[in-house]
């Protein structure tokens, strides 16, 4: 786990919500470990039109710097979050919202750029901090936030440690805890140990061996699936029969059980089966490798060399993982070489679409294959497909000669679908469209594995948001 | 002496020069951070914004220019992550490298002259052979897996000491441990070495002759007169550790130069790592001035003019 590099939403990703979240409250929130939206700076929401989300606040809500949230205070608060120029999350709401208008004292549009049905629950992991701070010292934000939740930052040495202190004035649940310290410890095999010595009471992100160890966990499934997306255009995995052969000839279930020590699942769609629009009825596809061999055969292959781009601690235990990959294919006769890049240079790769369309072609032989942990941290299927399958994503590949012009349409249709149920159906006819053409492998999900002393309890949430005021006294 | 400080300062402002334009070429060809910076569902044009904001599209040399004036003013720019002033993010991070380097070196030196001395004294005894094999595996054996061993071992099995972190006394004792080894196994053997050549001149046994004790002729004049080579290797290890002991300081969380620094280059954070290279050569050019000055001291041969 990692120290917030600052406290300024407009460059904090969704990481430093870990300790954020616990000083600052959104309008939104996921209520426990459901999908189910529950109000938390907003009393209600609603779509007045297909652009428009109208949110009611709560009155009187007070941040801890004495000054009061209201709809022009909100209003501030989003012009300045979403100017360009950010680098966290508000870069990617800014892509959503059009304009934003004070309707009355407490009530507030979102103007979206197209029509969205699940517009709340962008708003989920984007906590608002004090808006007075925001006007009057936006740049104190980079060392000190004041917020309207459970706990206030106390001390913040950077480097060391993040100490925050009950509200006295929250309006909420109280917190159980009176102080909260945050130390940051990059090995997981330190974090177990700091629970075995009573160093510390919550050891976040443990891996499988260290969780063996550790008396008390908390697992839930993560919001990503670790998967491989494949180029359709290169030579060799143009032809779908190739690139189904590559998941028939995939262990996945020895990948879960001996690397991941069954804290993973081998998943059939390269989304959470928490996702809305998650199609149950797609299995996962087996483990073939004669039957691999025979479409491998049917497709042509001729032995050309297939490269996996892989970012360096992009997810727990890659190396292993993609060694057995590497180790599968060639099992059945296909060439694969391995990558193993640092950040930038895989980021590199991973956007090169953006930067030099032309080389996707068909027949085009550039990055062919690049294996991330890559979904949705809202667990929407239309932010997975419009981000990675369709034409206009940013990390999609199926862009013009290679897009999916169907797949387009079915994406949009679906996306367009206000009523919750006919659109998750529909979005499960989309993954039932793409499950054959395997566009992306999913390889493995894995469990979040936080460890737990003894004096505490806590039902960690899917969405990764860690709120020490969620924890209570064992 | 005081004209010699002064000219190796004067010298040391052309190699703080040279080391930045190195610096800056090279974090220019290592990468683009707002790729970086940005979430990767970040459309096109908003990464090309961000190079704009962040001066990124101008040409080089015109950053260059700019980033010149302001290293005139001591202003390295601010984190590009962070968000703050570069060069105060590097310097709060020095006094926890400095301790943990010198407490290291202190500890490191205090054994392995003792251990090389009896080495040199007893040579192809079992003795010996029972320090050059400890002095060797020191040199070997990695930080990383010594450093988990000792946070096993001496703080979940016995509770000796926390398992990391910075604060008192106790706090360093297993990042000290750790960083020991390396030094303590190399300087014992250049200790042993240039002690034996030392023991061999004529001059100790004019000593011996003339009745001087063993405790005398080996600690006051062979040591003496073989502490150049160890003076070096010390000055070296240093320097080394005021690097940053990268491993221990992130296996330890011990809030080091080193840590920050490996973050920087990893994110491509310009501004960190540009301060955090003129910081530590300054640190270094330091340490050899130092070491230059203790060779007059060791062999009063050596004058500088």
């Amino acid at each position: 786990m990692t120290e917030p590099n600052t406290g300024d939403p407009r460059s904090t990703a969704d990481l430093d919500l870990v300790v954020w979240r616990s000083v600052c409250e959104p309008l939104v929130d996921h209520k426990g470990a459901t999908n189910e939206l529950v109000g938390v700076l907003a009393e209600k929401w609603e779509q007045v039109n297909p652009t428009t989300w109208r949110f009611t606040l709560k009155k009187g809500i007070k941040f801890q710097d004495g000054s009061t949230l209201d709809a022009q205070g909100l209003k501030d608060f989003m012009d300045w979050y979403l100017a360009p120029g950010g680098t966290g999350s508000g870069l990617i709401l800014s892509t959503l919202v059009a304009s934003t208008k004070v309707v009355d004292q407490y009530t507030f549009d979102f103007v979206t750029k197209q029509t969205n049905p699940t517009f709340p629950s962008n708003l989920l992991l984007r906590p608002i901090p004090s808006v007075k701070q925001v006007r009057e010292a936006p740049a104190s934000l980079a060392n000190t936030i004041s917020g309207a939740g459970p706990y206030r930052l106390k001390e913040w040495v950077r480097g060391q440690y993040i100490t925050l202190e009950a509200w006295a004035d929250y309006q909420g649940t109280k917190p159980a805890f009176s102080e909260v310290k945050f130390v940051f410890r990059t090995e997981p095999q330190v974090r177990a140990s700091m629970l075995k010595t009573g160093e510390a009471d919550v050891a976040l992100e443990l891996t499988p061996e260290t969780a063996a160890e550790t008396p008390k966990t908390e697992t839930y499934p993560m919001p990503a699936v670790v998967q491989i997306r494949l180029n359709p255009g290169h030579p060799v995995l143009i032809d779908e029969r190739a690139r189904q052969a590559l998941l028939y000839a995939t262990d996945r279930q020895s990948i879960a059980k001996s690397i991941y020590k069954g804290f993973a699942t081998v998943p059939s769609l390269p989304i959470s089966e928490f996702a809305s629009g998650f199609n149950s009825s797609l299995q996962p596809w087996p483990y073939d490798p004669a039957k691999a061999k025979q479409l491998l055969k049917d497709s042509g292959y001729d032995g050309t060399q297939l490269t996996l781009y892989a970012r360096t601690g992009r997810y727990p235990r890659h190396l292993e993982v993609e060694e057995g990959l590497q180790g599968m294919w060639r099992d059945v006769g296909v060439n694969v070489k391995l990558e193993e890049m640092e950040a930038a240079a895989w980021t590199a790769v991973v956007r090169l679409h953006n930067k030099e369309p032309e080389r996707f072609c068909k027949g085009c032989a550039v990055a062919d294959m690049v294996i991330w942990d890559t979904s949705s941290e809202l667990a929407d299927s239309y932010e997975v497909f419009i981000n990675n399958f369709h034409s206009t994503g940013a990390n999609s590949v199926l862009r013009n000669q290679l897009a999916d012009p169907e797949l387009d349409r079915m994406i949009e249709a679906a996306g367009a679908i206000v009523d919750p149920k006919p659109r998750d159906e529909a979005f499960q006819k989309v993954w039932a469209y793409v499950y054959p053409k395997v566009y992306s492998m999913p390889i493995v999900h894995l469990q979040q594995i936080h460890g737990l002393g003894k004096r505490v309890n806590w039902k960690a949430r899917p969405d990764k948001v860690v709120n020490a005021a969620e924890m209570r006294l064992a | 002496m005081g004209r010699y400080i002064a000219r190796r300062l004067f010298h040391s402002i052309f190699v703080l020069i040279g080391l930045t334009i190195v610096v800056f070429v090279i974090s220019r060809i290592i990468g683009d951070p707002a790729r970086l910076m940005l979430p990767l569902t970040a459309t096109e044009q908003q990464y090309l914004d961000l190079r704009e904001a962040l001066g990124l599209n101008d040409p080089e040399w015109v950053q260059f220019v700019r980033f010149a004036g302001d290293v005139a003013r001591a202003d390295f720019g601010q984190s590009m992550w962070q968000h703050v002033p570069a060069l105060p993010l590097i310097v709060e991070r020095v006094p926890a490298t400095l301790l943990l380097a010198f407490v290291t070196i202190a500890f490191a030196v205090g054994i392995a002259v003792p251990l090389g001395v009896v080495a040199a004294v007893r040579p192809r005894s079992i003795t010996e052979r029972i320090i050059t094999v400890f002095s060797l595996g020191g040199v070997c054996v990695p930080d990383f897996w010594l450093g988990l061993m000792l946070i096993l071992v001496l703080a979940v099995g016995l509770g000796w000491f926390p398992t990391s972190g910075y604060g008192s006394w106790e706090y360093i004792v297993l990042p000290m441990l750790t960083l020991t080894f390396r030094p303590l196994g190399r300087i014992s053997q250049v200790v042993a070495s240039s002690m034996l050549d030392e023991l061999s001149k004529p001059y100790i046994t004019t000593a011996q002759a003339k009745g001087l004790s063993e405790r005398v002729v080996v600690f006051y004049h062979a040591l003496k007169n073989a502490a150049i080579p160890i003076i070096t290797l010390t000055g070296d290890e240093i320097a080394n550790l005021t690097n940053g002991a990268v491993v221990v300081e992130t296996v330890f969380a011990w809030p080091g130069v080193g840590l920050l620094f490996i973050q920087a280059i990893q994110r491509r954070d310009f501004p960190v790592i540009q301060a955090a290279v003129f910081v530590v050569a300054l640190g270094v050019i330091a340490i050899n001035l130092v070491v230059d000055l203790l060779y007059a001291y060791a062999d009063p041969r050596v004058r500088y003019k």
